[in-house]
């Protein structure tokens, strides 16, 4: 899977890279529009982070040309103007998904991972880890064929610790993606701490393992142990 | 009081004294003006009188009558003349009346005789009454006449001051348009006016430019602290901190999300006060608190709160979609945050007003600063304390009433449309 990072940033450019590269995305980067531009000419990418405010002309310029030449690519706006018109913008010009700076790694993660697999065939949209099966868009979970009833806060747990295996995800991330910007004025950490809990006894019950590990002052990681 | 009413009775109060002196020396003026008078016509009456005397030939009899005394009198004679005031009563009118007498001497063929002459003066209380009428009366009189000028002029005169003052009480500092107050060829108000302009035009630059400032300071800030952020993020990734370590990124983490929650509220409010949020469109409210309550259900559920609505579902009203929601979800947050475990948030939405009210522990702080920025009901709390301040925000952009109470245990928060 290839990924381009439009970002003039150059440090949050290659954290992005760095974290995205683990996940095992082929990755460039295009620090300025010219250099973005040219590398959409050159290659074909299945996901585009687009950052809006680039030095040398408009995010949204480069989403309308991808949109012109039909690319097949997802596209994430990425911007620190969390201006309502630009998301509305973007959005309309064909744009999958816009994430305000700043955001937490592992959620870009799991929206780029969401992209592409939205765009993948469809006997394909089904999200295995180990005896857990899930069916993104019919909400249904299974566990050694059983199907768990999880609430839909639940689900979009799981989806996302699936989509961030083996990762450390702090509390706030985890709030922030399940809550959205609401996860800022609540103290999350309580809610966060019984969705984990619930989740883990379901998979459990259903005779899952126990996947989720707490990480001292972090918050938790999905994986194998 | 209007400035002009004011001088009036300044006026007024200052010409009933001024007028009071004037009368009272008029009095004393005329009062000697009518006496020399009198004593001129005396003098020369006493001329006539001895001719007369002189001329005719039979021996003069005694003579008495108020004007006129002749009396023969034996022996010598001083003299000297005298004039002096004197009162005498009348009969006919049965009173006193002042007169102005002359006495003098005077020698008719061989024989003396004293004669006084009479002139009867002005009675007193006739100048007085003369004198004070005749004030009373140019007194009114220039009132009057100074009140009809002064009401004809006024509309006229004050008339560029009352649009200087319109103007200034349409006045935003915040709003795209100069105060540009017109010329005027009263040099007062022409001077006020120049020096308004300037004034204004100054407010509002550097109204603008601290909201420039504000603006690209929350903007500018948003890029470092995703850096770091995602800095973070890449570091928790790695295994071999100790807990003393992982302690210490943990109160990094903290301080940032802190941070970086600080600067999307001021963010927001200040795009909400740059009114960057003032496209309207019809916003059916009881439709949008239903929603925010299913988006809270969970958070509702952990805290086992119970919440009751009565929303009256035909109350649609413009809004701008963006703000309306921050609006409803902040005050949905509130009632959660500062609820008690198991406690109830009630709902009440009709098109005068929306109500919300929940249980909760006392505010520790006083109500009346609660919509301020940084300031919250528990100081130890990580949140910055804006989310009211963006309610009220929203409300004073949109002309929403709002208002707090804590009765009864249960905080309320009351928006009247």
């Amino acid at each position: 899977m290839n990924i381009l990072i439009i970002e003039d940033e150059k440090e949050l450019a290659q954290s992005m890279r760095h974290f995205l590269n683990q996940e095992g995305y082929i990755c460039d980067v295009a620090l300025n529009f010219e250099e973005a531009y040219e590398n959409i000419q050159l290659h074909s990418y299945d996901c585009i982070v687009l950052d809006i405010m680039l030095p040398d002309g408009s995010g949204l310029d480069l989403l309308q040309k991808l949109k012109e030449e039909h690319s097949r690519a997802g596209v994430i706006i990425v911007s620190a103007k969390n201006a309502l018109d630009d998301k509305i913008k973007g959005l309309n010009l064909g744009a999958d998904d816009y994430l305000t700076k700043p955001f937490h790694l592992p959620e870009l993660s799991a929206r780029v991972k969401s992209i592409i697999r939205r765009r993948q065939f469809e006997g394909d949209k089904q999200v295995v880890f180990r005896e857990i099966r899930v069916y993104p868009d019919e909400h249904r979970v299974f566990v050694n064929g059983t199907e768990l009833d999880l609430t839909k806060k639940e689900f979009e747990l799981l989806m996302y610790l699936i989509g961030n295996k083996n990762r450390a995800l702090t509390r706030e991330a985890i709030a922030e993606h399940l809550l959205g910007d609401q996860a800022d004025m609540l103290d999350s950490l309580n809610f966060i701490y019984t969705h984990i809990k619930n989740l883990r006894k379901k998979i459990i019950n259903a005779g899952g393992g126990d996947y989720i590990k707490t990480i001292y002052a972090i918050g938790y990681k999905f994986g194998e142990k | 009081m209007k400035l002009l009413k004011k001088v009036i009775l300044y006026f007024i109060v200052s010409s009933v004294f001024i007028f009071i002196l004037g009368s009272v020396s008029a009095y004393f003026v005329l009062k000697t003006l009518i006496a020399e008078e009198v004593d001129e016509t005396l003098i020369s009456e006493k001329n006539r009188i001895v001719k007369q005397l002189e001329q005719s030939a039979e021996s003069i009899p005694n003579w008495k009558t108020i004007h006129l005394e002749v009396r023969q009198i034996k022996g010598n004679f001083a003299e000297k003349e005298t004039l002096s005031d004197t009162l005498i009563y009348t009969k006919d009118t049965g009173e006193f009346i002042p007169l102005r007498q002359l006495h003098f001497y005077t020698r008719i063929k061989d024989k003396n005789y004293r004669i006084t002459l009479r002139r009867s003066l002005i009675e007193k209380e006739d100048l007085v009454a003369g004198v004070t009428g005749l004030m009373i009366g140019i007194f009114i009189a220039t009132i009057l006449l100074l009140n009809l000028i002064n009401y004809r002029s006024e509309r006229k005169l004050w008339k560029p001051f009352y649009k200087t003052l319109q103007s200034l009480n349409a006045f935003e500092l915040d709003s795209q348009k100069a105060l540009n107050l017109p010329s005027v060829n009263i040099l007062e108000f022409e001077q006020l006016n120049k020096t308004l302009n300037a004034l204004t035009e100054k407010l509002r630059r550097d109204y603008r430019n601290l909201k420039q400032f504000s603006e690209n300071a929350a903007h500018e800030m948003q890029t470092p602290l995703a850096i770091l952020r995602s800095k973070l993020d890449i570091m928790i990734q790695d295994q071999s901190f100790s807990d003393e370590q992982l302690q210490n990124i943990r109160s990094l983490y903290n301080a940032l999300n802190r941070l970086s929650r600080l600067n999307q509220s001021l963010n927001l409010l200040i795009r909400i006060e740059n009114q960057e949020f003032n496209r309207k469109r019809k916003v059916d409210f009881s439709e949008l608190i239903k929603q925010q309550l299913e988006n809270l259900s969970e958070l509702i559920q952990i805290q086992r709160l119970s919440v009751t609505t009565d929303l009256d579902a035909d109350f649609v009203t413009d809004f701008n979609p963006f703000m309306a929601e921050t609006l409803i979800s902040n005050l949905l947050i509130n009632a959660i945050k500062h609820n008690v475990p198991e406690g109830r948030i009630d709902i009440e939405l009709n098109a005068r007003r929306l109500r919300i009210s929940n249980s909760g522990q006392k505010p520790k702080v006083n109500p009346d600063i609660l919509f301020e920025r940084f300031k919250k009901a528990n100081p130890s709390s990580d949140s910055p304390g804006l989310g009211l301040s963006i309610v009220r925000q929203i409300c004073l952009q949109n002309g929403i009433d709002i208002n707090y109470a804590y009765v009864n245990a249960r905080h309320t928060i009351t928006l009247y449309f």
